[in-house]
């Protein structure tokens, strides 16, 4: 039975041998890396990677379409109908981002399932916290490719004509902030756009598919908003999905076949791990194949969640 | 500016009768799309020609009045042409039209700036004067048969302001093909209806048509997203409209501002006082035409009595004399007056092809 092990890689760690391969290097400095390994028992192997930023939008503003509707309606003759429009703004702003996600197999779904799961448990103020928590989005590459994405191609095209640079993530969302200033404030009636460009709002890429599973399958909502380039869609993390208990034991049983998932994390929130748990008193209890992570455990205070 | 014509075809305008039904019929039926204000449908004629009638008559004036005026050939005694007057555009509901303008977003970082085109859907033309209705027989339509069935209306305004708005304006057929598709229609109004514009006015039935525009989105419309076709068709005349165009442009009326909702034809837009017709209208008396006249103070003219229940109009050549104003005894007949009647008249510039 596979369990993954989340950790956080400090920027300082230049040692860390896999983060310029997992890792982008044109994020922000206070931005989270994330590593996640797969253990089934034996050797430990890292198979992916995700990024998180914080309070998105504060330093560099940052910009969204909000896909509204607007009824229409005729007393005489009696008419109605509905219509979508998209709304420039910056609604997202202050919420907290995952990006950068890499994976060694796009259709690993259990791996996916993890490393969205658990990088969630070890963001402060994440989805622990009912009522308070910064919302947490998840942004899924729209249909077509930079300028050439039909969204693109239908509204930003006509209004900046020129092929877009070739940037790292920070520069890019600095740069995809000066272009929101072309863009239209007022609110755009989608019925008015070319077919092409309706059809690909919200929709992901063909080779991004696979994240946009991965999201609705942990429970990620598809919000109103989608990408100002290509269309892609945001998602949203849920909110209130962990309840931490702090835990004071792990025990192992070879009982657990189909135990419930549990989210297992560190005080300090460097380490995370998924496991397939079951509850017993003071903690919980995992298969004898996990029980490595009570060693990482030993020296410090955990928490655990079922979900 | 050229000489006067030696002689001028016996034209005469007057407000319509319902004796001119079968002709204003046959106008409805000959009119390309876009003349909507003429439906191909008798009863609603009659209706048209009875609200004329009143509104002519009435002293009580509301702003819903509406004048229809028809052009005679006297020679060939038969009814030419029609344009008509409606007092007030939208008094019972509103007037649509949208209006052209620019923003200019700017990106100080990427070294760029872009004036954009749009589009606003707006009611400023409410309650302006509207010129409607204009339709010629095409054997008028060279020469200056056009000119007095588009202009005369001018001298009926000029003569009773009290009766319209201080703004006119006047609607022009945009561009469509002969069975009424129109690519400004197909890219923005189908958009919200999905039907063909003649089926979205046979949906009218008659009533007002804002219900359309209450269907449209109120938010700019960024032409530089529509098709191609749709954008250059913005602001573009019917090719049947260039004539009735043309004349009001020359009056002075100004093309840039606003176009129609649904075919993206020119809504032209003036001020009364702007106006050629009218700033060089003036009143004066009818007198004895004499040899002498035609001579250096003889011009082209638009006459017109001064009766608001039965103005009639023609084009003369006209004298100013000591005695007053001078034209053959024939035409002042044409339009009911005679020696000493007061006679309301304005200048006529044309170009030498119109008079041929």
């Amino acid at each position: 039975m596979t369990h993954f092990h989340l950790r956080s890689v400090p920027r300082a760690a230049t040692l860390e041998v896999l983060a310029d391969e997992w890792f982008d290097p044109g994020a922000a400095q206070g931005d989270l890396r994330v590593l996640i390994e797969a253990n089934d028992g034996g050797a430990s192997t890292v198979t992916g990677a995700i990024q998180v930023g914080f309070q998105i939008g504060k330093s560099i503003p940052r910009y969204w379409y909000y896909v509204g509707q607007v009824a229409y309606r005729s007393d005489e003759p009696m008419l109605a109908r509905k219509d979508r429009v998209l709304l420039l703004g910056n609604d997202f702003t202050g919420a907290h981002e995952l990006y950068g996600v890499r994976v060694a197999k796009p259709d690993d779904q259990a791996l996916l399932d993890a490393l969205l799961i658990g990088t969630l448990a070890l963001i402060p103020s994440g989805a622990d916290v009912p009522g308070q928590a910064a919302p947490v989005v998840l942004e899924i590459p729209g249909s077509g490719h930079a300028e050439r994405a039909p969204f693109w191609a239908g509204i930003g095209r006509h209004l900046y004509p020129h092929p877009f640079p070739e940037l790292t993530r920070n520069a890019h969302l600095e740069w995809e902030s000066h272009l929101a200033a072309l863009l239209p404030r007022q609110p755009l009636v989608v019925s008015l756009l070319e077919k092409d460009t309706q059809m690909a709002i919200g929709a992901p890429a063909e080779d991004a598919i696979y994240l946009r599973d991965a999201a609705v399958r942990c429970g990620f909502r598809k919000s109103r908003q989608v990408r100002i380039c290509d269309g892609g869609p945001v998602f949203e993390a849920p909110t209130a999905l962990f309840r931490f208990a702090a835990g004071t034991a792990i025990e192992t049983s070879a009982c657990i076949e189909q135990g419930q998932r549990c989210v297992i994390r560190t005080e300090d929130r460097r380490d995370a791990w998924i496991v397939e748990a079951e509850r017993v008193t003071g903690g919980i209890a995992v298969a004898p194949a996990s029980a490595t992570i009570r060693d990482s455990l030993r020296d410090g205070a955990w928490a655990y969640s079922f979900y | 500016m050229t000489e006067p014509p030696r002689t001028l075809a016996r034209l005469r305008l007057r407000p319509i009768q319902l004796d001119d039904l079968d002709a204003l019929l046959a106008f409805a039926e000959a009119s390309a799309h876009g003349l909507t204000t003429l439906p191909s449908n008798l009863q609603r004629l009659r209706g048209h020609i009875e609200r004329s009638l009143h509104s002519f008559a009435t002293t009580d004036v509301s702003g819903e009045e509406s004048y229809l005026f028809v052009l005679e050939d006297l020679e060939a005694d038969r009814v030419v042409g029609v344009s008509g007057i409606s007092a007030q555009a939208g008094l019972s509901d509103r007037f649509y039209s949208y209006r052209n303008e620019f923003v200019v977003h700017r990106s100080k970082a990427l070294e760029y700036s872009n004036r954009i085109h749009t589009l606003h859907l707006c009611h400023d033309l409410t309650g302006a004067t509207v010129l409607t209705s204009f339709y010629i027989e095409p054997k008028y339509r060279s020469g200056l048969a056009p000119h007095l069935l588009s202009r005369a209306r001018l001298l009926y305004i000029g003569q009773h302001p009290e009766r319209f708005s201080d703004r006119i304006i006047s609607e022009n057929p945009g561009l469509a093909d002969d069975s009424g598709r129109c690519p400004f229609w197909e890219a923005v109004g189908r958009r919200f209806f999905n039907m063909d514009y003649p089926a979205v006015e046979a949906l009218a039935g008659g009533r007002s048509k804002s219900f359309i525009a209450d269907m449209m989105p109120t938010s700019p419309v960024y032409v530089p997203m529509l098709p191609g076709q749709a954008q250059w068709a913005i602001g573009q005349l019917h090719p049947e409209a260039e004539l009735p165009f043309s004349i009001l442009v020359d009056e002075g009326f100004e093309a840039d501002a606003y176009v129609d909702i649904f075919d993206g034809g020119p809504i032209v837009v003036s001020r009364p006082a702007q106006l050629r017709t009218i700033t060089r209208m003036s009143i004066g008396r009818v007198a004895q035409s004499t040899p002498h006249d035609r001579r250096a103070t003889a011009s082209l003219r638009l006459v017109g009595n001064t009766s608001r229940s039965n103005f009639q109009a023609a084009l003369a050549i006209v004298s100013q004399t000591t005695r007053g104003l001078a034209m053959p005894d024939s035409c002042a007949a044409d339009i009911g007056l005679g020696v000493g009647d007061l006679i309301c008249t304005s200048d006529l510039t044309v170009r030498t092809k119109e008079i041929a």
